[in-house]
């Protein structure tokens, strides 16, 4: 019987152990990042940017910190999937996607539609739903190539770019969803090399910065809003903590800064005798930084004048925003579809097919409140003699 | 009598639960959302209807026979001839559906975890570690499960930990296209939950008599809840992208990042699945081989353990060729096949039960 138990037990561990999918780290290629281009001809290309372990572990010993701890290979074939497995072909361990939270699609690409590539992310168990989508200014593998002086790579530079402001980023799953969804348009980060002046840095040790938002529509890009129109979209996502807005005042003979420390937008459609009509209410508050003026802010009337001049200037550059998006790229990535189709299902399905009519026609109706809510250290304008101050 | 163990209440809701919901947390969100989209949540309250009345008709029909199992009263019922066959025809059933379920497991694991181990190993090692735990008897298999369920349970939390990622609008529009869409998602749930039929097998075995009703509608509640939980976060997060994942609670989990710092938590809920696959396959194959070792009069059950297991694995490759065949029976097939089998049939049973012990009184 105790014979018996052992065998089993035996037996048991043999199956255990998965033998086929063992996997051990030094056989695998660990991809950090990856540019996915169109080349002329019409074929794509894939280059991923690779991790190389060693030069972490051994950290500043002799080597040129200027080639960084990645290398990338590139790629081509006739689509994504093939382009990938000749890449394997030029790889000698196995190419492991687990860790890449970065693609980047080169303009050509996105400007030909990206569905293709997408089916192949999302299909692959490899790459991971939440991981980043980025449309670069050229062509995307150049920006794999950079070598961040603050990052390992410049993958992760522009990952940690992307987390500090959350409505910036579209993820694997995101565009999914909405290009699935009523609207069938999303928005994805805009990014370009930053041109590094310092004389003593070579060219490429710099990072890709977020320049603005690529608009794509069912699976194409449209065009780009400029980094103005997209602090508006991301007034609209919930997302304002970055974004110092500067207003003037009208005695005033320098403008007042503030940064928004939170924010909250609400979107409530509304069908009025067959006028669609989508009331927008952001609330903000936000921290005075910086006061050219000669007013003083601690004064009550003036504080009331300053947080209603904050409100129109808010206004104006959503209204710019949402203004560019109807009417120019007919593209509603801010999902007005889904509201309306959440709160009025019937008439949702009437102009279901024709969205792209009616979304042009909606009216946005936007209320500011803006308040202020801190000063910073000081209440009165700085460096100021006190008798030059007007309340 | 061929089982002598006894278990309790509790460990009987410890066995059923993942004996209904192991396999079906895999697949069921995906297909009732395809029918029901932003209404896919009410899909397990209105399927699972059909537990809480096959737990009824299992009750019903144990108190006219305390102490038999299905495979003995038909016979009481149906006659010798017709309830052997009958027998016989629910021995067929349970084998086909533990097919089913082994290769639904099989094909989880292959496609998602381990993706270069032919699936036929993964259908071997949980059909062997089954067998041994039936071989051992309803006791093991309770035991075991009081430890394999509570894990499983326990690990279904991480679920909580993606609450800062869920959208509750997702849910509206509420009943766009009225209650027939729902009607129609929670036909997926009904095939499932309509196994409860597993405690007509189970209930002789109580040692505390006159609780099992409770316990079986509690057992349906919380399997319902279970349900209701998966498919709260499913539709919350991936709205109706939910229909394209084969695998739509593996997917969600996959996205799990806490601080950026914990992630991967498919891998611990992929084991928990497989704990809750083990004891779903282990009850559904000692029912079968109850019913034989019962049907043909055998002295023990453990001789045809292993046997059955065999073809068992041969019976999940056959006539499933692939995923889309096997979505495909899940969604066309399975719900009435199942329903007549474990629901309607037990149905008839107990109205025929009832309709002779009228007679005999009234004679």
């Amino acid at each position: 019987m105790k014979k018996s138990i052992l065998v089993m037990l035996c037996c048991c561990y043999l199956t255990l152990t998965g033998c086929w999918d063992r996997v051990e780290m030094q056989d695998l290629a660990i991809i950090t990042a990856a540019a996915i281009d169109r080349l002329e001809d019409g074929k794509t290309r894939i280059s991923v940017q690779l991790f190389i372990p060693r030069a972490i572990t051994s950290g500043e010993t002799g080597e040129d910190p200027s080639l960084g701890s990645t290398f990338v290979r590139e790629a081509t074939g006739e689509n994504l999937a093939n382009a990938i497995s000749m890449l394997q072909m030029n790889v000698p361990r196995k190419l492991f996607w687990g860790q890449c939270k970065v693609f980047i699609f080169g303009i050509e690409l996105a400007k030909n539609g990206i569905r293709k590539q997408i089916d192949y992310l999302i299909r692959h168990p490899g790459p991971r739903d939440n991981s980043f989508l980025y449309v670069s200014e050229d062509e995307a593998k150049e920006l794999l190539t950079l070598v961040p002086p603050l990052e390992r790579y410049s993958g992760e530079a522009l990952k940690k770019l992307t987390q500090e402001e959350k409505g910036m980023g579209s993820t694997l799953r995101d565009v999914d969803k909405a290009l699935m969804g009523e609207s069938e348009s999303v928005s994805i980060p805009y990014i370009q090399m930053l041109v590094s002046k310092e004389p003593t840095r070579k060219l490429h040790e710099t990072i890709p910065v977020i320049e603005g938002m690529a608009i794509f529509k069912k699976e194409q890009m449209i065009g780009v809003l400029n980094k103005k129109e997209t602090r508006g979209l991301l007034w609209l996502k919930d997302d304002m903590k970055r974004s110092t807005i500067s207003i003037k005042l009208k005695d005033g003979d320098g403008e007042i800064s503030m940064t928004p420390t939170s924010g909250k937008s609400k979107f409530s459609p509304e069908i009025k005798e067959h006028r669609w009509i989508m009331n927008l209410n952001i609330t903000i508050e936000g921290d005075i930084v910086q006061n050219e003026t000669h007013l003083d802010p601690m004064d009550k009337d003036v504080l009331l004048k300053i947080e209603k001049e904050y409100e129109t200037a808010l206004k104006e550059r959503v209204a710019q925003t949402i203004e560019k998006l109807q009417q120019k790229f007919n593209a509603d990535v801010m999902n007005f579809g889904r509201r309306f189709h959440q709160i009025y299902p019937n008439e949702w399905s009437k102009v279901k097919d024709r969205w792209d009519e009616k979304f042009p026609e909606v009216e946005v109706k936007i209320m500011v409140t803006a308040k202020v809510r801190r000063h910073g250290y000081i209440g009165p304008p700085a460096a100021l003699p006190r008798d030059e101050v007007k309340e | 009598m061929l089982e002598k163990g006894k278990i309790s209440t509790l460990q009987m809701e410890f066995m059923i639960i993942p004996a209904i919901i192991a396999t079906g947390v895999l697949s069921i969100p995906s297909i009732s959302g395809k029918y029901a989209r932003h209404d896919m949540w009410m899909t397990p309250i209105v399927g699972s209807i059909i537990g809480f009345i096959t737990v009824y008709i299992v009750w019903k029909l144990h108190q006219l026979f305390p102490k038999l199992t299905p495979f003995q009263y038909s016979e009481k019922i149906l006659g010798k001839v017709v309830g052997r066959i009958f027998s016989l025809f629910l021995i067929f059933f349970f084998l086909h559906d533990t097919g089913i379920v082994i290769r639904q497991y099989s094909d989880f694991i292959t496609s998602n975890v381990m993706r270069e181990t032919p699936s036929v190993v993964f259908s071997i090692s949980i059909t062997f570690v089954s067998a041994l735990a039936v071989r051992g008897g309803i006791e093991v298999i309770a035991r075991s499960a009081v430890i394999c369920t509570t894990i499983f349970l326990c690990v279904s939390l991480v679920l909580l930990l993606l609450i800062k990622d869920v959208e509750v609008s997702y849910m509206l529009p509420i009943l766009e296209d009225g209650l027939l869409p729902v009607m129609k998602g929670a036909l997926v749930h009904t095939a499932w939950f309509s196994e409860f039929f597993l405690l007509a097998f189970i209930y002789p075995f109580i040692n505390t008599r006159g609780k099992g009703l409770k316990s079986g509608m509690k057992a349906s509640l919380y399997v319902m809840l279970l349900l209701l939980y998966f498919h709260l976060f499913v539709l919350t997060i991936l709205e109706v992208s939910a229909v394209n994942q084969l695998y739509p609670v593996h997917s969600i989990i996959r996205s799990i990042s806490v601080f950026g710092f914990f992630e991967n938590f498919e891998i611990i809920i992929t084991a928990s699945w497989v704990l809750g696959n083990f004891i779903k396959v282990s009850v559904f194959l000692y029912v079968a081989n109850l019913g034989i070792a019962q049907l043909f009069g055998l002295s023990n059950y453990q001789i045809t353990v292993f046997p059955l297991s065999l073809l068992l694995v041969l019976l999940s490759y056959w006539d499933i060729p692939n995923i889309v065949g096997l979505v495909d029976f899940l969604t066309k097939i399975q719900p009435f096949y199942f329903i007549l089998v474990q629901t309607v049939f037990p149905l008839f049973l107990l109205i025929i039960a009832f309709a002779r012990r009228k007679r005999s009184e009234s004679r």
